[in-house]
């Protein structure tokens, strides 16, 4: 892929990291956290797919997979905890 | 014909990543729990479908594709419910503040059950 697109892509997404990194450290709440973690997982699952695009890899699209279904099932289960959900 | 899509899968990438950008800032300038769900969740799984979308692009192989399509249907299929998970954790927690709710009826549904639990 062209260069200037993946620096853009990957400038920008660098950028959307450290805004949700910033939430996660400053919460106030367990959820605030869950759910800017949940946000940067998608955010490296799109860094993963602009580097697999960029070396014209496949290597790294089981990871792909593999975060998504993780990240799903952390918040969920921290979602579950916080929540007092036990019926 | 490839030079064409390969500057279409660029845009496209490029244009998932603005939507992550825009995710980040509303997760960040966003004032209470469900509004920052709201932000977390839908540009977000839009900008990762961009991205992904211009990665098969790019790639152009049957068995990549076919393994972006699997996350992005993993990811439209999971946002929805952990973000409704969270949100109702934070209805539970106290997480949300309910004296600026006009109408709960979440609560009420709750309180419902209760009665007719066991």
């Amino acid at each position: 892929m062209n260069d200037v697109f993946v620096w853009a892509a990957l400038g920008l997404l660098s950028t959307a990291a450290v805004l949700v990194a910033v939430r996660v450290v400053r919460g106030p709440t367990t959820l605030d956290r869950t759910t800017a973690v949940d946000s940067f997982v998608a955010v490296l699952l799109c860094g993963l797919a602009v580097v697999a695009a960029d070396r014209d890899s496949t290597v790294y699209l089981p990871v792909l997979l593999v975060l998504s279904l993780l990240g799903f099932a952390g918040s969920v289960a921290v979602a579950r905890f916080v929540g007092g959900d036990e019926r | 014909m490839s030079d064409v899509l390969d500057v279409v899968a660029g845009v496209l990438v490029v244009a998932g990543a603005a939507f992550a950008v825009t995710a980040g800032v509303g997760l960040l300038r966003f004032g209470d729990l469900w509004l920052r769900i709201h932000a977390g969740s839908k540009p977000q799984v839009l900008g990762l479908l961009l991205v992904l979308l211009g990665t098969a692009l790019h790639l152009r192989s049957v068995a990549a594709s076919a393994a972006l399509l699997l996350v992005a249907v993993f990811q439209v299929l999971t946002t929805p419910v952990s973000a409704h998970v969270l949100a109702r954790a934070g209805h539970r927690s106290g997480a949300v503040p309910r004296a600026g709710l006009r109408r709960d009826d979440l609560a009420a549904h709750e309180a419902g059950d209760r009665e007719d639990g066991p």
